[in-house]
């Protein structure tokens, strides 16, 4: 039976508000007033759902949405089929260069964003991509990080495994598939979550990027949205509210999976 | 043959999105027009350096970035041992609530967090009610940019530090309890020791992401100093000096491969013990 440790516990309890508190704050004042939101207490004193309403019809978040939707997934996709394919070559195959091009594919990781900000504009301007899906996706399809979380989890698996493949005749292609994809699903997850809320979540890429209306990504409409209605914060709140919601809704559905696929990925030592 | 053929389609992604544009701007701002000529010169760094408000700039970034780093790393590692080694409904509930900063806006938690921590916001109103009167400037300072840099990074870095630690085997630390040693002393003598790897990882990656965030000091931080990532946009946007602009980006890149340097170092310290 478990101790009892209720200081231990209020503290616990404590931070977990902190975490919880703006994503409560966010709702809340979703649902207020103009004039409660300032001057009225945290819990509304009235509940305005046609916040949500007036965010919707204020910008075309269906389209954005999509947008958001389309450049994640394909995103995600992309980045676990390049990392995986260079994670099986970086963990299991011998190739002059190896561990130096693998060292040099985790230094990017250390290269600030601002730093590449200009130098990118400007060669997506050159390749005519301004304002296309492409703008939003190429950049970001291969992950440095996805390639390490993959190729540590790789190098997990017994060599004799793969080597009783090769003996029976089978090519490295389908001992990559066949043996190493499907036990490294989790991982593979793991990696794919991280990817798909850092391309969902992208804010100042696809601003400098995007300028139509129609190529706009939910954060970049949001934003758009502060210095459209910053005065009316419920509005925008409720927008915010509209744009965490289906992350949030799909975290809280598969939380122990996202849970556990981030603890038995490659990020364990 | 096979491995270089796999490796190519994203080693090419990386070089030409990340690594060719990085050494790119790097020599960009060493290159400098006199008598008609181009020839390469650090006088863009001299004139940076010699900036006051561009210095004031650079510590206010390493220390804010270094204080940030210490109060995510020692509460992340606080809550990893505690979702580690901890069963019952309120270690679930905060398995559950730890993630949620990953899932919300950077935008609208900077908002979040201005509204908690301004004169007269939340955590004002509370402290005012249990007596304090005179609380101090929470936001649109060091103090804002830290905390809400501290919310926003606990998850990925208690993510982190949590596997780590659950890779150390529990017969290690019921050993160690066996012959007496308590838990603090367990856990500086097993658990650190052993999680060391995770642990120079999850502060190198803090250290860089932190140092080049933008959102949270653009919304968070105040006028003077900003951080280098406020600063470069400004001369960028603002001033029209793309080429200070990309010069502090190449300091900011020198200052973030140092860390990545400890970063690789921990990699490879992590290859040598696998093999």
């Amino acid at each position: 039976m478990r101790k009892a440790r209720p200081v231990q516990d209020t503290l616990v309890l404590l931070v977990t508000a902190v975490f919880a508190a703006p994503l409560v704050w966010m709702v809340l004042t979703a649902v207020k007033s103009q004039a409660d939101v300032y001057m009225g207490p945290l819990w509304p004193r009235s509940v305005h759902l046609e916040n949500f309403r007036l965010a919707w019809e204020t910008a075309p978040f269906g389209r954005y949405f999509l947008n958001s939707l389309v450049v994640a997934s394909v995103t995600t996709a992309s980045v676990l089929l390049t990392s995986i394919l260079a994670a099986y070559a970086f963990a299991r195959l011998r190739f002059a260069g190896r561990d130096w091009l693998f060292l040099l594919a985790l230094g990017t990781l250390m290269v600030p964003g601002e730093v590449l900000l200009v130098p990118n504009f400007v060669t997506v301007k050159r390749l005519g991509w301004l304002d296309t899906y492409a703008a939003l996706v190429v950049p970001f399809a291969a992950s440095a990080f996805g390639i390490f979380v993959l190729r540590q989890t790789f190098r997990k698996l017994p060599v004799e495994l793969e080597e009783a493949m090769f003996v029976d005749g089978a090519s490295p292609w389908t001992v990559l598939w066949r043996l190493y994809v499907p036990v490294t699903l989790t991982s593979a997850a793991a990696a794919a979550i991280f990817v798909f809320l850092g391309a969902w979540n992208a804010l100042v890429w696809p601003l400098v990027v995007t300028g139509s209306t129609a190529m706009r990504t939910v954060q970049v409409g949001l934003a758009s949205l502060i210095y459209d209605q910053g005065y009316n914060l419920p509005v925008l709140m409720a927008a915010a509210t509209l744009v965490a919601l289906p992350v949030l809704l799909v975290y809280f559905a598969f939380q122990r999976l996202f849970v556990e696929a981030a603890l038995q990925s490659g990020l364990k030592s | 043959m096979t491995g270089l053929a796999l490796v190519l389609p994203p080693f090419f992604l990386l070089v030409f999105f990340i690594l060719v544009p990085a050494a790119e701007a790097v020599l960009d701002t060493l290159r400098v027009e006199r008598g008609g000529q181009i020839v390469y010169s650090l006088v863009r760094y001299a004139e940076m350096l010699r900036t006051i408000s561009l210095r004031r700039s650079v510590v206010f970034t390493i220390l804010v970035t270094l204080a940030s780093v210490g109060v995510t790393f020692a509460l992340a590692y606080a809550l990893a041992l505690y979702l580690r080694f901890s069963k019952g409904w309120v270690s679930t509930l905060l398995g559950a609530l730890f993630i949620i900063p990953l899932f919300i806006p950077t935008v609208i938690a900077s908002f979040a967090m201005v509204t908690f921590l301004e004169h007269h916001g939340y955590v004002a109103t509370l402290l005012h009610t249990i007596g304090v009167e005179d609380t101090p400037s929470l936001v649109f300072n060091a103090t804002g940019i830290v905390l809400t840099e501290v919310w926003a990074s606990i998850p990925f870095a208690t993510l982190v530090l949590l596997a780590g630690l659950q890779g150390i085997d529990d017969a290690l630390i019921d050993s160690a309890r066996d012959v007496g040693a308590g838990a603090l002393r367990t856990f500086l003598a097993v658990v650190l020791p052993l999680n060391t790897v995770a642990t120079v990882i999850t502060m190198s990656l803090l250290f860089i992401g932190i140092l080049g965030s933008f959102t949270i000091p653009y919304l968070v931080g105040g006028n003077a100093p900003q951080m280098m990532s406020v600063v470069m946009t400004n001369y960028f946007t603002n001033y029209l000096r793309p080429d200070i602009s990309v010069a502090l980006a190449a300091l900011s890149f020198v200052i973030a491969a140092l860390a990545g340097a400890a970063y690789v170092g921990g990699v490879s310290h992590r290859e040598r013990g696998a093999v």
